[in-house]
C-alpha cells in the first residue's frame, strides 16, 4: 500500500508578507500586495501597457557571510531559499538527524533566473563581448538552479527535480513530490514554487500577450479581481512558497505537527491551445475528477476550492464551468477563493502559495477573501465566493492550477485525521 | 568597470582592490603567497568568477592557456604586470602568521545591477 503523504511545514515569501504568520494575517484582511512599478532600474515604464505588479520591495537575501548559497543564485531562487528555511524550521525537522538519501527536493519554476538572463543578454547584444558573459550565467539561468541550491543548502541527496509547466508548475511539483514519497523514493520532500521575473523583457512579453490588467493602473490594489465583472487580465507577481511533505509514518515517528494530507493529484493536457483554455471547461473538470479518484474520494466530500482564478476574462469563466461540471448544483455550497486576488499571479510560485493558503484554511477553518469581488460576473459567480473571510470547518479541498502549454493540475488536500 | 592602466604599484593596488571586492575582504589582508584554492577556499567555478572580475576590471581577455598560471594572488599581479607592460616590482605585503581564512564570495548575481523593478510603494 502506498504511503500516505502529509504536510508538516510551510514557508513563504509573498507580496503581502514574508513568513507564514505575516502572510496569513494579511490574507485574512484581504490585503492587496499590488503596487506600481516605478521603473526597471534605469529603464522607464513608458511603453508598458501595464505598470503594476505584486512586488516584494522589502525582500533582501541574507548577507553572503550569513548564507553562502543565496549569493550564488538569482532572485527567484533566493526567495525559494528563504521560504525553504522557514518551512524546515516550521516543520521541526532536524535535518542533521535524518538520512540525506531519504530527503528530496522538488521545485516548480516557470521562468527561472531571468534577472541575470536579461542582464547578460543585454550586455552581450549591446557590447558584443562574449568573453564578458558572466561565468555563473549558465548555472544561474538553468531552471533547476533553485532545486539544486536548495538540495545543497539542506543536504538532500534524494530526488532533486524541477517541474516547469508555466503557471501550474508548483502544483505539479507538489503532486510529483507526493508520488516520490508514495513510491518509496523518499521519506521527506522539500517542495518549492518560485518565480521572480518582473523584469523588463518578461514583463514586456506578458504585456504584448495582452494578458495583463490595464484598467486599474491608478488603483493597483483593485486590478486583480477574479470572478468580478470588471476583471480585465492578471497582475504579475513574484514570490516563493515551500511546503515540507513527509510520509505519514515518518511524520508520526518524530511526532511532527501535521497540517494536512496530500491525498490526491492529477495532471492532464487539453492539447488545445498554448495560452487559452478550452471554453467548455471539460478538461479542467476531468482533471478534478481524476484527482478525486486518485484520492479515493468523491466530489461530495469537497467543501473548499482554492481556484486558479487569475482574473482573466476567459480563464475564470472556464474554471467555473469546470466546477459546475464536477459538483453540479452542490457547487453553490462549496467555498471558493482566489489567492491571486491578493498577490497577483506569481507564476511558478502560485501553486505552492495556493497550497499553503489551502493548508492553512483546512487547519484553521477559515478562508481568506477574494479581493475585489464586488460586482460578481454572472458567467462565473458562485455563492461560495466572497470578498470577506468565511469561516467553516473544512475537511477536504481542491487546489487548481492551469498553465500555458495547455496543461492542468489539481491537488486534493485533506484535513488530517 | 574598465580602468586605465596604472603604474606598477598602482597596478598592484588595483589588483588587490579587485580581488578584495570579489572576496569581500579588506585588500590589506591579502598576500601574494595566498593560494586561490587552498588559502582563499575558492572552488573551480569561483576561481573562474574571480578571473572574470579581473578581466572585466582591466578590460583584458585571459586565454585558457594562461589560466592555469593563476594559482596565487602574486601570480595574478605578475600576470597582469606582464600583460599591461608594466614592470611589476611591487613591495608586496608579507604574509602574516595568521593564515587567511576561507571566505565567502561576493554575490555573483548582483541583483541591484539588474533592472530590478522599483516599487513606488514602500510597504508590500
Amino acid at each position: 500500500m502506498a504511503a500516505r503523504v502529509v504536510i508538516t511545514g510551510m514557508g513563504i515569501v509573498s507580496p503581502i508578507g514574508i513568513g507564514i504568520s505575516e502572510f496569513w494575517k494579511a490574507a485574512l484582511r484581504g490585503q492587496s500586495g499590488i503596487s506600481p512599478i516605478e521603473s526597471f532600474g534605469d529603464l522607464p515604464m513608458e511603453g508598458y501597457r501595464s505598470q503594476i505588479a505584486g512586488q516584494i520591495p522589502s525582500f533582501q537575501p541574507p548577507h553572503p557571510d550569513e548564507d553562502k548559497f543565496s549569493s550564488r543564485v538569482d532572485r527567484y531562487a533566493q526567495m525559494a531559499l528563504m521560504a525553504t528555511r522557514e518551512a524546515i524550521q516550521n516543520s521541526g525537522l532536524c535535518i542533521e538527524r535524518e538520512r540525506p538519501e531519504r530527503l528530496g527536493v522538488m521545485a516548480g519554476v516557470g521562468m527561472g533566473g531571468m534577472m541575470m538572463g536579461e542582464r547578460e543578454l543585454t550586455n552581450l547584444y549591446n557590447f558584443h563581448k562574449p568573453h564578458r558573459v558572466h561565468p555563473n550565467f549558465i548555472p544561474t539561468i538553468t531552471l533547476n538552479s533553485a532545486s539544486g541550491i536548495i538540495a545543497l543548502a539542506v543536504g538532500g541527496k534524494g530526488p532533486n527535480l524541477t517541474v516547469s509547466t508555466a503557471c501550474s508548475s508548483s502544483v505539479h511539483a507538489i503532486g510529483q513530490a507526493m508520488q516520490c514519497i508514495r513510491q518509496g523514493q523518499a521519506d521527506m520532500m522539500v517542495v518549492v514554487g518560485a518565480d521572480a521575473s518582473i523584469t523588463p523583457l518578461v514583463f514586456a512579453g506578458f504585456c504584448s500577450l495582452r494578458a495583463l490588467s490595464t484598467r486599474f493602473q491608478d488603483r493597483p490594489e483593485q486590478a486583480s479581481r477574479p470572478f468580478d465583472r470588471k476583471r480585465d487580465g492578471f497582475v504579475m507577481g513574484e514570490g516563493a512558497g515551500t511546503i515540507i511533505l513527509e510520509s505519514l509514518q515518518h511524520a508520526s515517528r518524530r511526532k511532527a505537527k501535521i497540517y494536512a494530507e496530500v491525498a490526491g493529484y492529477a495532471a492532464t493536457s487539453e492539447a488545445y491551445h498554448m495560452v487559452i483554455p478550452k471554453e467548455d471547461g471539460l478538461d479542467i473538470a476531468r482533471t478534478m475528477l481524476l484527482a478525486l479518484q486518485d484520492a479515493k474520494t468523491e466530489p461530495k466530500t469537497i467543501d473548499y476550492v482554492n481556484a486558479h482564478a487569475t482574473s482573466t476574462i476567459v480563464g475564470d469563466e472556464v474554471e467555473v464551468k469546470g466546477l459546475r461540471a464536477v459538483f453540479g448544483k452542490r457547487v453553490e455550497k462549496i467555498l471558493v477563493n482566489a489567492t491571486k486576488s491578493l498577490i497577483g499571479h506569481t507564476l511558478g510560485a502560485s501553486g505552492a502559495i495556493a497550497a499553503i493558503a489551502t493548508t492553512l484554511s483546512l487547519d484553521k477553518g477559515i478562508i481568506h477573501p477574494t479581493a475585489n469581488y464586488t460586482d460578481p460576473d454572472p458567467n462565473c459567480a458562485l455563492s461560495g465566493i466572497s470578498a470577506t473571510t468565511q469561516k467553516k470547518s473544512l475537511k477536504a479541498a481542491l487546489v487548481n492550477a492551469f498553465g500555458f502549454g495547455s496543461n492542468n493540475a489539481v491537488l486534493v488536500l485533506k484535513k488530517f485525521s | 568597470m574598465t580602468m586605465s592602466f596604472p603604474s606598477s604599484n598602482g597596478l598592484q593596488q588595483q589588483v588587490y582592490a579587485t580581488l578584495g571586492d570579489y572576496l569581500r575582504r579588506d585588500p590589506t589582508v591579502l598576500h601574494p603567497e595566498d593560494s586561490l584554492r587552498d588559502d582563499l577556499g575558492l572552488d573551480s567555478l569561483q576561481t573562474i568568477e574571480l578571473v572574470y572580475q579581473v578581466e572585466s576590471a582591466f578590460d583584458i581577455q585571459i586565454p585558457d592557456e594562461d589560466f592555469g598560471r593563476l594559482q596565487t594572488i602574486g601570480d595574478v599581479v605578475t600576470y597582469l604586470g606582464e600583460r599591461t607592460g608594466l614592470t611589476n616590482n611591487p613591495v608586496l605585503p608579507t604574509k602574516s602568521s595568521a593564515k587567511a581564512k576561507k571566505t565567502s564570495i561576493h554575490s555573483t548575481t548582483n541583483n541591484k545591477a539588474i533592472a530590478q523593478p522599483r516599487s513606488k510603494s514602500s510597504t508590500p
